[in-house]
C-alpha cells in the first residue's frame, strides 16, 4: 500500500447538456516522502488530480485514501479538517494576505493546527529570516513564494501539494523555490506533489505522472533524480 | 465599427446580468434618497398648494378686524380710507351655546365675498329662522330639525340673537377653521368653541357690526406661505392699525358720550321724577292749605250766617211783636165789628122777629084759610065716595042680573032641539063659560060687599064726624090773628130806633180799622223783607252746606291723594333711588371706560385659525425634515454608490483591459460603467420621484387629514426637485463610475490585463504601541490590520452604519420626543384642569355663586392666581406669541398645579421675590438665558422686562410665573388675583367639559381655559410626525440593509482570494465568515456609535426647528432610541450573514486562486 493512493478516479462536470470528464480512470500511488511531479498540459486533469488530493474538490467515483483514509467519502467539514491538518498548499501566485507579514502569513496557517512548526523557525528555513515582517508587496516574487512555502510546510503536512510553484518566477527564483521544496522532501520526509506543465521539472521528481487528456498516460519513477542546481530549462 | 458598438452594448447587458443584487443596491439607494428628497421636499409646497386652493377657492380673508365695542360708522369710514383694499366685508358675530349641551356655536351673518362658506349639503340661510351649521354637526342635527340655542346676554344685559330657534337648512365648512377639533376659545359653552354656524342677518339685532374682513390687492397674488405675503401682509396690517390709530379715542368718547348722554338723560328723569314727587308732595300740601282755608272760609261763613239768623231772629220778634200789635188792634177792631154785628145782628134779629112775626101772622092766615078750604075739599070727598061705593053696588047687581040674562038666554037656545050637534056643543061650551063668569062675579060681589062696600061706608061716617069737628075748633082762629097784629107794630119801632145806633158804631169801626189797615201794611212790608232776609239767609246757609259737603269731598279726595302718594312713595323713591344707584354704576363703567381695542388679526392669529397655524406648522415639519434628512440619504446613498461602482470597476478590470488591448477607446468601456450605473439610478431614482410625488404626500395627508377641513392633499409635479434628484442620481452614480473608470483606463492595456496589485499591508498606528498590540490575539490584529487596509470600505461602512443608524436614531428619539409631550405635561408638570377667569365687573353676589362652584365636591381643589395673557414676538414667523402670565397668590402651595422644575436636574424651582421663572421653549425661541432680562409686552399695551431666575420645564405654551411679590415689583401695583386653578375629582375630558361649561354660565366667570385645548393639536403634529418618522425608519432600515448587503457582497468579493486562501488553509466555515464578520462588525459599532452622535446631532436640530412654536417636543434622549437601531443592523447583519455564509461556502476555492482577475 503506498501512503497516496487513487484508484480508478474519476471526475464529471455537467455543462448544460453535455458531461465533460476531467479525470477518467486516474490511478496512482504516492510513496512517503517522495517528491512527485504531476506533469501535462493545460486542460490534462492534473490540477483536478490536485484538488482531489488536496480536499478542494471530490471525485466522482474511485477512491482517493491519503494516509490510510479514504478521503473521497468525507463531507465539507470533514474535508477542511482535512486541509487543516494534513495538506499544505503552495500556489502560482503565492495567495499571501496582503494584510499581513511574511510571519503573519505562516503564523495564519499556523493558528489553526496543533502541531504546528514555529513559524519563525520554518522562516528562517526558507532564508527568509530578514524578511520576516515585511508584507508580501515589499517582497519579490521568490521571497512571497518562498513566505507561502514556509505557510504550508510550517503545519508539518502530510502532503505538501504545490500547483505551479514555479509559474510565476524567473528562472533563479524559481530554481531557489525548487529547491526548497526538494529539500522539504529529502530532508524533512514530506511528500511533495507538484502539478506542472513544465516538462524540465520531471528530472527532479522522485515519480513522475504523466496526464493527458484526464488520463494518466504514463507513471514513471526516478531511481536517482536530479539536483535542482543541474537543472536547465 | 458598428459591429464593435453592439459588442460594447451587449458587454453592459450582460454586466446586468451579471449582477443584480449590485444594481439592486444602486437602484434601491437611489430610490430611497429620491424618495425622501422628493417625498419631503414635495409634501409641504403640495400642503400648501392644497391650502391656497382652498383659501382662494373660499377667498379667505387676509385680515380679520374684531373691534371690542364692534365696528360703528365711524370705524367703517376709517377703513374705507384703506386704499389696495380688494374686498371688505362687515360681518356680524355672536357666541351661543346650543341649548341642553355645551356646544358652543359662533354665529356669523353670511360674507358675500370674503371667507364664504363651503356649503356642504343643503343650502344657507335665506330667511330668519335658518340656520346652517359646521358639518361637523351633521350627525347631531340633521337637515330640517330645529336647533334651540341659549344666549348669554352681556353685561348691560343685551342680547344679540332675535332668535332662539333655528332650522337647520345646510352644511358648511369655512376657511377660518380649517381645524375640525380646535377652534379656539368661545365665550359661551365649555370656554372652547366647538362649532360655527351661519344666520340669516335680519336675526342679528346690533347697532354695529362685529367683524370685518378684507382681502387686499397686493396680496390676493401672492402665496399665502411665502415671506412675501407675510411681508406684504405686515404692511397691509400696519396700514390698518394707522387707520385705525384714533379710532379707539374716538369710539371711547363717542361711547362715553353716548353714554353720558343716557346718562344725563337717566339723570333727566330722575330728576323728573323728583320733580314729580316733589310736585305731588307740594300740590299736597297747597291743597292741604286750601282745604284749610276752606274751612276757614266755611267757618267764617257759618258765623256770618249765625249772626245773618240771629238778626233776622230779631227781625222776625219785631215783627212778632208788631204783628202781636197789630192783631191788638185786630182783635179790638174785631171786637169792635163784632160789637157792631152784635148790635146789627140783634137788630137784625130784631127786624128777622119783627119780620118773622109779620109772617108767622101770614102763615096763621093762610093757614086758616087752607084748614077752611081742606074741610070743604074733604067734605066733597067724602060725599063723592059715598057715591063711588053706591056706583060699585049697582054695577054688581046689573052685572049679575046680565048674566043671569044671558043664561037664561042659553038655556033656553038649548032648549031648542033643533040645534045641531055642532052648534050645542058650541052653545054648551058658551054656556059654561058664561057660568063660569056668572060664578066668578057673583063670588066677586060678595067679596066686594065683605070687604069693600062695608068697610067703606063705615070708614067714611068716621070720617064725616071728624071734619065736622074741626069746623068747630076754627071758629077761635080769627081772633088771635088780630092780636098778633098789634105786638107786631110795636117792635117796628123798636128796630128803628136801634138801626140808628148801630150806624153811629159802624162810622167809628170804619175810622178804626182804616189805621189796622195802615198797620197790616207796614208788617207785610216788615215781612216782605224777613222773607227775603231769610231767602237770603237760607241761600247763605245752603252754600254753606254745599261748601261743607264740598270741603268734605275735596278732604276726602285729598286723602285720597295723599294716601295715593304715600302708598306711592316708597316704590317711586326706591325706584329712583335704584336709578340713581344704575346711574352710578352706569357712571362707573364710563368711567372705567377703556379705549376699545381692535384685534387685526392675520389668517394665522385668527380666533380659531389654530388649524390654519398648524397645518402650515405640519407642512413647515415636512420642509424643515426635507432640509436634513434626503441630503443625509443622499450622502450615504452617494457614498455606497461610489464604492459599489469602484468595485464594478475594479472587477471589470481585466475585460476594460481586454477591450482596451481589442482597441475599444476609452469612452466605449466608460460608456459601459456609466450607462450601468445611469440606467441603475436612474430606474431607482424614477420609482422615488413617483413615490416621493405620491406615497409621501398620501401618507402625510393621512395622519393629519381626520385634523382638518382642507380637501385630500393635491399632487403637483415639481420639476426643479425632480431635475435635482436626477442630477443627484447622475452625481452619485454616473460621476463616480466615469472617475473611476478614467483613472482606472489611464492605465496601459496590458496592465489592465494583469490582476490589480492587491492593497499593500502596512503597519498601523496601534503597533506602534507594542505594549497594546502584543496583548492582542493574532486574529484580533489581523482584524485590526485589515480594519485600516480597506479605508474606503471601511469608510463606507461606517458612514453607511452611522447613516443608517442616525436615521434609526433621530426617528425614534423623535417618535419619543413627541410621543412624550402630554404624558410629561399632564402627568409631571400640569396638575390643575381649568383655569377660571373671573370677572371684574362682577356683582358681590355673582361673586359668591362663583365660590360656590368652587366649593362644589366635583372640584377638588382651587387657588387663586392672578393670570394675564402677554405676549411677545418670537419664533420663525415672527409671530405674537401669547405667554401666560401666572402669579400664584401662594406660591409654596402652587407645585398643586403647576410643577416647576428645571428638566435636567428635576430639581423643583421656587418663585423668587423678584424675577421669574419662564418656560423653557419661551427661552428657547428667545435665546435667553438665566440672569437675562426677558422683554414683553402685558394686557395693556405696555412694554415690560423681567429678570429670568429660572427656566421651568414645558412642553405645551408659554409661561411666565412671578411670585406676588414679583408681580408688585414688576407691575407696581398691588397684587390682586383674577383667576383660579381647578382641579377636578374626575379629570376625564367629558367630565372637563362639563366642569367648564358650569363655570361659565356663571356671570362671575370671563372665561374658562382648558389645558386640553391645545391637545388636538398637539396629537395632530405628533400624528403627521410619527407618520413621516415611521417612513424615515423604514428608508433607515432599507437603506441600512442595502448598505450592509452591499458592503459585504464588496468585502466577500474583494477579497475572494484572501477568503480562499484561508479557506484552502482549513479554516471551517464559521471560521471563514467570523475572519470576514469580525472587522465589518466592528466597523459597524463604529457606524452605530457615529450613528448615534449625527443622530443626536439631528434630534437636536429637529428639536429647534420642527416643534410649533408653542410646544416644546421633549429634549430627553430615549434608551431605546439607542438600542433599536443596534438591533435593526444586527438583525440586518444577522440575515446578511446567513447569505454571506451561503456564498462563502460555495466559493470556488480553486477558481479563485488560480484566476488572475
Amino acid at each position: 500500500m503506498g501512503y497516496i493512493e487513487m484508484e480508478h478516479s474519476f471526475k464529471r462536470y455537467q455543462v448544460g447538456e453535455s458531461e465533460i470528464i476531467a479525470n477518467n480512470d486516474v490511478s496512482f500511488t504516492i510513496e512517503k516522502g517522495e517528491l512527485v511531479v504531476i506533469l501535462g498540459a493545460s486542460g490534462a486533469g492534473k490540477s483536478t488530480v490536485l484538488n482531489i488530493l488536496g480536499g478542494m474538490d471530490t471525485n466522482s467515483s474511485g477512491k482517493v485514501v491519503i494516509d490510510q483514509q479514504d478521503i473521497s467519502h468525507y463531507d465539507r467539514k470533514q474535508l477542511t479538517a482535512y486541509r487543516r491538518n494534513d495538506v499544505g498548499f503552495v500556489f502560482q501566485f503565492y495567495n499571501l494576505v496582503a494584510n499581513l507579514t511574511a510571519l503573519e502569513n505562516v503564523e495564519l496557517a499556523v493558528e489553526i493546527v496543533e502541531d504546528a512548526s514555529d513559524p519563525a523557525t520554518v522562516l528562517t528555513d526558507v532564508g527568509l529570516a530578514h524578511r520576516m515582517h515585511n508584507f508580501p508587496a515589499q517582497l519579490s516574487g521568490g521571497e512571497q513564494q518562498r513566505v507561502a512555502i514556509a505557510r504550508a510546510v510550517a503545519k508539518n503536512p502530510k502532503i505538501l501539494l504545490c500547483d505551479e510553484p514555479t509559474g510565476a518566477l524567473d528562472y533563479h527564483t524559481g530554481k531557489q523555490v525548487l529547491q526548497i521544496l526538494q529539500d522539504m522532501s529529502r530532508k524533512n520526509g514530506t511528500t511533495v506533489v507538484i502539478v506542472t506543465h513544465n516538462v524540465a521539472l520531471a528530472p527532479i521528481a522522485d515519480r513522475v505522472i504523466h496526464m493527458h487528456d484526464a488520463k494518466v498516460k504514463a507513471i514513471e519513477t526516478n531511481s536517482i533524480p536530479r539536483d535542482i542546481a543541474e537543472l536547465e530549462w | 465599427m458598428m459591429q464593435m458598438k453592439k459588442t460594447v452594448w451587449k458587454d453592459i447587458r450582460q454586466s446586468f446580468r451579471k449582477s443584480w443584487g449590485r444594481f439592486f443596491s444602486i437602484m434601491i439607494l437611489m430610490a430611497l434618497g429620491s424618495f425622501a428628497l422628493v417625498g419631503l421636499y414635495v409634501t409641504g409646497p403640495n400642503m400648501r398648494t392644497t391650502g391656497t386652493t382652498y383659501l382662494n377657492a373660499r377667498n379667505v380673508a387676509d385680515l380679520t378686524i374684531i373691534g371690542e365695542y364692534g365696528l360703528d360708522a365711524s370705524d367703517q369710514a376709517a377703513l374705507a380710507t384703506l386704499t389696495d383694499v380688494n374686498a371688505l366685508e362687515y360681518l356680524y358675530v355672536k357666541d351661543v351655546s346650543i341649548a341642553q349641551t355645551h356646544t358652543s356655536v359662533r354665529l356669523f351673518s353670511q360674507p358675500k365675498t370674503i371667507s364664504t362658506p363651503e356649503l356642504i349639503a343643503g343650502r344657507l340661510p335665506r330667511q330668519s329662522g335658518e340656520i346652517a351649521i359646521d358639518a361637523s354637526q351633521q350627525a347631531d342635527y340633521p337637515l330640517g330639525s330645529i336647533i334651540h340655542i341659549d344666549e348669554k346676554a352681556d353685561q348691560s344685559g343685551t342680547k344679540v340673537i332675535a332668535k332662539s330657534e333655528f332650522e337647520v337648512v345646510g352644511y358648511i365648512q369655512s376657511g377660518d377653521f380649517l381645524s375640525l377639533a380646535t377652534r379656539g376659545p368661545s365665550t359661551t359653552g365649555t370656554g372652547q368653541l366647538d362649532s360655527f354656524a351661519i344666520i340669516h342677518p335680519s336675526d342679528f339685532k346690533s347697532d354695529v357690526f362685529m367683524m370685518a374682513k378684507l382681502r387686499f390687492d397686493s396680496l390676493i397674488e401672492l402665496n399665502p406661505y411665502s415671506d412675501a405675503y407675510l411681508e406684504q401682509l405686515q404692511i397691509e396690517k400696519d396700514h390698518v392699525y394707522a387707520v385705525l390709530a384714533g379710532q379707539p379715542e374716538i369710539r371711547l368718547h363717542e361711547l362715553k358720550t353716548t353714554y353720558n348722554q343716557k346718562i344725563t338723560t337717566g339723570q333727566q328723569a330722575i330728576n323728573e321724577g323728583e320733580q314729580e314727587l316733589d310736585n305731588a308732595a307740594k300740590q299736597l300740601e297747597e291743597a292741604a292749605t286750601l282745604l284749610k282755608e276752606g274751612q276757614q272760609a266755611l267757618v267764617a261763613n257759618e258765623q256770618l250766617l249765625l249772626s245773618a239768623e240771629a238778626e233776622l231772629e230779631q227781625a222776625k220778634q219785631e215783627l212778632r211783636e208788631n204783628e202781636v200789635l197789630l192783631q191788638n188792634t185786630d182783635t179790638e177792631l174785631q171786637r169792635t165789628d163784632e160789637i157792631l154785628r152784635e148790635q146789627q145782628a140783634l137788630l137784625a134779629g130784631k127786624q128777622q122777629e119783627y119780620e118773622q112775626g109779620v109772617q108767622t101772622l101770614q102763615g096763621k092766615q093762610a093757614e086758616y084759610n087752607q084748614a077752611v078750604a081742606d074741610i070743604d075739599q074733604a067734605q066733597q070727598t067724602i060725599t063723592e065716595q059715598y057715591k063711588q061705593l053706591a056706583t060699585a053696588k049697582q054695577d054688581y047687581t046689573r052685572g049679575i042680573s046680565e048674566l043671569e040674562a044671558t043664561i037664561f038666554a042659553l038655556e033656553q037656545a038649548l032648549g031648542d032641539e033643533a040645534l045641531d050637534d055642532a052648534a050645542r056643543q058650541q052653545l054648551l061650551a058658551q054656556l059654561e063659560q058664561v057660568n063660569q063668569q056668572l060664578k066668578a062675579v057673583t063670588s066677586a060681589y060678595t067679596l066686594f060687599l065683605q070687604q069693600t062696600y062695608e068697610p067703606g061706608v063705615i070708614q067714611l061716617d068716621a070720617a064725616q064726624k071728624q071734619l065736622d069737628q074741626q069746623t068747630q075748633q076754627l071758629q077761635t082762629v080769627p081772633y088771635e090773628i088780630e092780636a098778633a097784629n098789634n105786638q107786631l107794630a110795636e117792635a117796628n119801632l123798636q128796630i128803628a130806633s136801634g138801626q140808628a145806633q148801630l150806624l153811629a158804631g159802624k162810622a167809628a169801626f170804619a175810622d178804626g180799622y182804616a189805621h189796622y189797615e195802615s198797620g197790616v201794611q207796614q208788617i207785610t212790608t216788615a215781612k216782605q223783607q224777613l222773607i227775603t232776609a231769610t231767602t237770603e239767609y237760607q241761600m247763605g246757609k245752603e252754600q254753606l252746606a254745599d261748601g261743607q259737603s264740598e270741603l268734605i269731598e275735596q278732604t276726602s279726595l285729598y286723602e285720597e291723594q295723599r294716601k295715593k302718594y304715600e302708598q306711592e312713595l316708597p316704590t317711586a323713591t326706591k325706584l329712583l333711588a335704584e336709578s340713581r344707584e344704575e346711574l352710578a354704576t352706569a357712571r362707573e363703567m364710563v368711567e372705567q371706560l377703556v379705549a376699545p381695542t381692535y384685534r387685526v388679526d392675520t389668517r394665522r392669529e385668527l380666533l380659531g385659525g389654530d388649524g390654519y397655524k398648524t397645518y402650515s406648522s405640519i407642512s413647515n415639519i415636512v420642509d424643515s425634515l426635507a432640509m436634513i434628512f434626503p441630503v443625509f440619504l443622499y450622502f450615504v446613498a452617494a457614498l455606497v454608490t461610489l464604492t459599489t461602482m469602484t468595485r464594478f470597476v475594479d472587477e471589470e478590470r481585466l475585460n476594460s483591459g481586454t477591450l482596451k488591448a481589442l482597441g475599444y477607446d476609452d469612452y466605449d468601456i466608460i460608456k459601459k460603467f456609466c450607462v450601468y450605473g445611469f440606467v441603475a439610478s436612474l430606474i431607482g431614482t424614477i420609482l422615488g420621484i413617483i413615490l416621493g410625488h405620491t406615497l409621501m404626500p398620501t401618507i402625510v395627508y393621512q395622519a393629519y387629514r381626520s385634523e382638518f377641513t382642507v380637501p385630500a392633499i393635491e399632487w403637483h409635479f415639481h420639476l426643479g426637485i425632480t431635475l435635482s434628484a436626477l442630477a443627484l442620481a447622475i452625481m452619485s452614480s454616473v460621476i463616480p463610475a466615469y472617475i473611476v473608470a478614467k483613472r482606472e483606463l489611464r492605465e496601459q492595456p496590458a496592465t489592465l490585463l494583469l490582476p490589480k496589485a492587491p492593497e499593500s499591508g502596512d503597519k498601523i498606528f496601534l503597533e506602534h504601541f507594542p505594549g497594546i498590540w502584543r496583548r492582542l490575539t493574532f486574529t484580533q490584529k489581523v482584524t485590526c490590520r485589515n480594519i485600516f487596509r480597506y479605508k474606503k470600505r471601511m469608510y463606507m461602512t461606517i458612514f453607511g452604519v452611522a447613516g443608517a443608524a442616525a436615521l434609526l436614531f433621530t426617528g425614534f428619539s423623535v417618535q419619543h420626543s413627541v410621543s412624550e409631550i402630554k404624558s410629561r405635561q399632564f402627568d409631571t408638570i400640569t396638575h390643575y384642569d381649568l383655569i377660571v377667569a373671573e370677572n371684574p365687573l362682577a356683582s358681590m353676589p355673582e361673586q359668591q355663586q362663583l365660590s360656590e362652584q368652587l366649593r362644589t365636591p366635583a372640584v377638588k381643589n382651587y387657588a387663586p392666581v392672578y393670570y394675564e395673557e402677554v405676549t411677545r414676538v418670537a419664533g420663525a414667523h415672527n409671530d405674537t406669541q401669547a405667554i401666560t402670565l401666572i402669579v400664584p397668590e401662594e406660591p409654596e402651595n402652587f407645585a398643586q398645579y403647576i410643577t416647576l422644575k428645571a428638566r435636567k436636574t428635576q430639581q423643583p424651582l421656587e418663585l423668587m421675590d423678584e424675577g421669574a421663572i419662564i418656560s423653557e421653549r419661551l427661552a428657547d425661541l428667545l435665546h435667553v438665558e438665566i440672569g437675562e432680562t426677558l422683554p414683553f409686552v402685558d394686557q395693556n399695551g405696555e412694554q415690560r422686562q423681567v429678570e429670568i431666575t429660572a427656566i421651568s420645564e414645558m412642553y405645551i405654551g408659554h409661561f411666565i410665573f412671578l411670585s406676588p411679590s414679583g408681580y408688585e415689583k414688576l407691575y407696581r401695583a398691588d397684587y390682586e388675583s383674577n383667576a383660579y386653578f381647578t382641579t377636578l375629582i374626575d379629570s376625564s375630558s367629558e367630565n372637563t367639559k362639563v366642569a367648564a361649561s358650569q363655570f361659565m354660565q356663571l356671570s362671575a366667570v370671563a372665561g374658562v381655559v382648558q389645558n386640553t385645548s391645545i391637545m388636538s393639536l398637539i396629537d395632530t403634529i405628533v400624528t403627521s410626525l410619527n407618520q413621516i418618522m415611521a417612513i424615515l425608519i423604514f428608508v433607515a432600515m432599507l437603506l441600512g440593509a442595502v448598505i450592509l448587503y452591499n458592503l459585504t457582497n464588496i468585502n466577500v468579493s474583494e477579497r475572494i482570494r484572501e477568503l480562499s486562501t484561508i479557506k484552502v488553509l482549513g479554516f471551517f466555515d464559521p471560521e471563514v465568515t467570523r475572519y470576514i464578520y469580525r472587522e465589518a462588525t466592528i466597523l459597524t459599532i463604529f457606524g452605530i456609535v457615529g450613528g448615534w452622535i449625527i443622530g443626536m446631532g439631528l434630534h437636536s436640530y429637529i428639536l429647534v426647528v420642527v416643534p410649533p412654536d408653542e410646544v416644546m417636543f421633549n429634549p430627553a434622549r430615549w434608551i431605546g432610541a439607542y438600542i433599536i437601531p443596534v438591533l435593526v443592523i444586527a438583525i440586518i447583519s444577522l440575515v446578511l450573514k446567513f447569505f454571506v455564509n451561503r456564498r462563502l461556502i460555495h466559493i470556488d476555492m480553486l477558481e479563485a486562486l488560480k484566476s488572475v482577475d
